[in-house]
């Protein structure tokens, strides 16, 4: 498998929260080559690679979803009044290119923005409910194209940037669903010594609801949850994990440490790069936080891929990064139940 | 061959000229022009180009038309020694419209990212107040100074990743627009036999103060000038309404005074009263906004009478400017009048 294609093929298709359908139909198709997979109520992918043994059954979890924007109104002059559909960064959203996933095909517009020649002094950050979306029809015209609860995708351009690296929307978190892949391409031809399903999950944008449900059908012994955490930027000047510098491998109340501990022990064992990402508090922030209490509970780990300007339309990730997390996750799936 | 209005304006959309740094735009307008009858053209030391067009006979007025090459962007000031780029904006920009967007950096146009922290680590006011130039950044993939050095030096330019497309109902969008689609409609204006002599100056750095007009129009020598512009429209729910300025699809706006400029009031109603005569649809500015090269144009010399004609734009100094092709048509329905009747006034 090529990495960077595939995040391209998986970055390019769309897939807001609650609405995946387009981006959950592919994966259908790319992780029916790795075992029986289904698309369950709540859109979730889950693909079964191998039945529970010798009582362990592990679940890979990597959420499928990207933020967009959901129309709420059509204004005077058939604007579009819309809001978030998980965390737009409303610092940057204006004269953002968009598509708006319409009646009977796509519409594409531009995020209002107010040029400095008549903006006030004291001009804030539009509020969540005043981001506004002209796709040049006025009202009558964008009635019969566009209807409340369509969603309006962020356009951006996915390319390679610098020395290994690639950018694009949605990133956050389908190089995640990519390293689920890199790891079941790593184990294709093994025996497995557990069980073991994949699952690309849905609406984690917008509490996690689709990771919740599938830990429940799925009902694993452990589960690694792959998403994306903070990169290093010249400004966050907390934030201690670099780009290429391997997996972050979490650890936080809501995680197993034993579990976490093995994934290091792992990682210096097959000779992985790593780094370590310590949470306080009571949640991580990611499909974990759901996971781990699904059913009867689920010892669950979290291993992260950094990324900068996350939930932007140039997250950036390293391609050795998304790599070496598939190793990791190969490694935990193999060895992750021997002492 | 000549290119059609909308090829041109394509091509110029997507072309890349900051401020000082035209000479992109430049090449592609001359290459163009010089296929038109009558037309010579040559470039000025401020990097102006002067097309004089041959008519017919000498007219009364002299007159000269213009519109500016030059856009807003960014310039590198400074290179970390993490590979990140430190950058000044060239032209007013709201870094609202800059935050996470894609660039083109340097000669070569590399990809950036206009980067700033993720949104999870942002504070509340952070979050309410827009966020200072001065904290960004550019990202181009570099891991050190040394990298990013091969890749862009300090003075180089950098400009929005924009594409140009039609859209919705006779809607354009792209980058630049403000204002290369005053000069993609001047090249058409040239394209045609001319009833009379007249100038056009494609003019440079308008968007840092309008430091290339007065080179242009001193040269020129001019009775009247024809600024071309693109102004703000703010017919849309973000702004207050009483701040629309003017409304797009209501065909040129006509100035009376802007920021910079009184205009001649006996041509600025001649000017609508004829607008009336010929049918064309015509507006004026609602407020007193904006100011373009007429600003220094009517100062030049002995002084020179001036006119603005501009077309109703959205979202200019942003990735993305619109413009109705209807305005473009009827804009440019006018100036060819103009470039008659003025010249006999």
């Amino acid at each position: 498998m090529d990495t960077k294609e595939m995040l391209k093929t998986l970055c390019v298709v769309d897939g807001n929260s609650g609405y995946e359908k387009a981006a959950a139909e592919l994966s259908k198709e790319i992780l029916s080559a790795y075992g029986k997979t289904y698309i369950d109520n709540l859109g979730n992918v889950i693909c079964e690679v191998a039945p529970k043994k010798n009582g362990r059954h592990v679940m890979l979890d990597a959420h499928l979803d990207q933020i967009a924007l959901i129309v709420i109104n059509i204004e005077e002059n058939g604007f579009l009044r819309t809001y978030p559909c998980g965390g737009i960064d409303r610092r940057g959203i204006f004269g953002t290119k968009v598509r708006v996933l319409g009646k009977g095909g796509e519409y594409i517009g531009i995020v209002c923005s107010v040029p400095p020649h008549i903006k006030d002094s004291n001009d804030k950050n539009p509020e969540r409910d005043e981001i506004f979306i002209d796709i040049g029809f006025n009202k009558e015209e964008a009635e019969k194209k566009v209807r409340l609860g369509d969603r309006v995708m962020l356009c951006g351009k996915y390319s390679e940037i610098g020395n290994g690296y690639v950018t694009g929307p949605a990133l956050d978190d389908r190089a995640g669903c990519v390293t689920i892949l890199e790891a079941l391409e790593i184990l294709k031809d093994k025996e497995l010594p557990c069980g073991l399903s994949a699952v690309f999950s849905t609406r984690e944008e917008t509490g996690g609801q689709g990771a919740a449900v599938a830990a429940f059908s799925v009902a694993p012994t452990e589960a690694i949850e792959i998403d994306v955490s903070f990169g290093k930027t010249p400004d966050t000047a907390n934030v201690h994990s670099e780009m290429k510098k391997g997996p972050m491998i979490g650890f936080s109340p809501i995680l197993d440490n034993d579990l976490c501990r093995k994934l290091i022990e792992l990682a210096q064992k097959n000779d992985i790069p790593y780094q370590v990402e310590a949470m306080g508090g009571t949640s991580t922030g990611t499909n974990a936080d759901e996971i781990s209490v699904a059913g009867a509970g689920v010892k669950t780990g979290l291993v992260s891929i950094p990324q900068q300007y996350m939930h932007s339309i140039i997250e950036k990730v390293s391609v050795d990064d998304v790599k070496n997390v598939g190793r990791l996750l190969a490694a935990f799936v193999m060895e992750g139940g021997k002492e | 061959m000549m290119k059609t209005f909308l090829e041109n304006l394509e091509i110029l959309s997507m072309a890349r000229g900051t401020s000082g740094d035209e000479s992109a735009v430049r090449k592609l307008i001359y290459d163009e022009v010089l296929a038109y009858p009558d037309c010579i053209a040559k470039t000025d030391n401020a990097g102006n180009l002067i097309v004089s067009k041959k008519g017919k006979t000498q007219p009364k007025n002299k007159l000269m038309f213009s519109a500016h090459m030059d856009e807003i962007g960014f310039i590198i000031t400074h290179i970390e020694e993490s590979g990140f780029l430190r950058f000044s904006c060239i032209g007013s920009v709201d870094s609202r419209v800059i935050v996470g967007k894609r660039l083109l950096v340097g000669r070569n146009a590399i990809p950036g990212l206009l980067g700033s922290k993720a949104i999870h680590l942002v504070k509340k006011e952070e979050f309410d107040n827009p966020t200072k130039t001065s904290d960004l950044y550019i990202d181009i993939g570099a891991e050190n100074r040394e990298e990013a050095e091969k890749l862009v030096s300090i003075g180089d330019r950098a400009v929005f990743d924009s594409d140009f497309e039609k859209f919705g109902d006779g809607c354009v969008m792209g980058r630049a627009l403000d204002d290369r689609a005053g000069c993609a409609m001047l090249m058409e204006l040239l394209k045609e036999d001319a009833e009379y002599d007249f100038t056009v100056c494609f003019t440079t750095r308008e968007e840092i103060g309008g430091n290339g007009a007065p080179a242009a129009a001193f040269g020129v020598d001019p009775d009247i000038a024809v600024v071309v512009e693109a102004t703000t429209a703010g017919d849309y729910p973000c702004v207050p309404g009483d701040k629309f300025i003017c409304k797009q699809g209501l065909g040129p706006v006509v100035s009376f005074r802007d920021n910079g400029t009184l205009y001649d009031m006996e041509i600025y109603q001649y000017i609508m009263e004829l607008c009336g005569k010929e049918n064309i649809p015509v507006q004026t500015k609602h407020g007193i906004c904006g100011g373009n090269d007429a600003e220094a144009i009517h100062k030049a010399r002995g002084g020179i009478r001036p006119v603005a004609v501009s077309l109703p734009a959205r979202y200019i100094h942003s990735p993305y400017a619109t413009l109705k092709i209807s305005d473009m048509e009827n804009t440019l329905a006018l100036i060819k009048i103009l470039s008659k009747n003025l010249c006999e006034l």
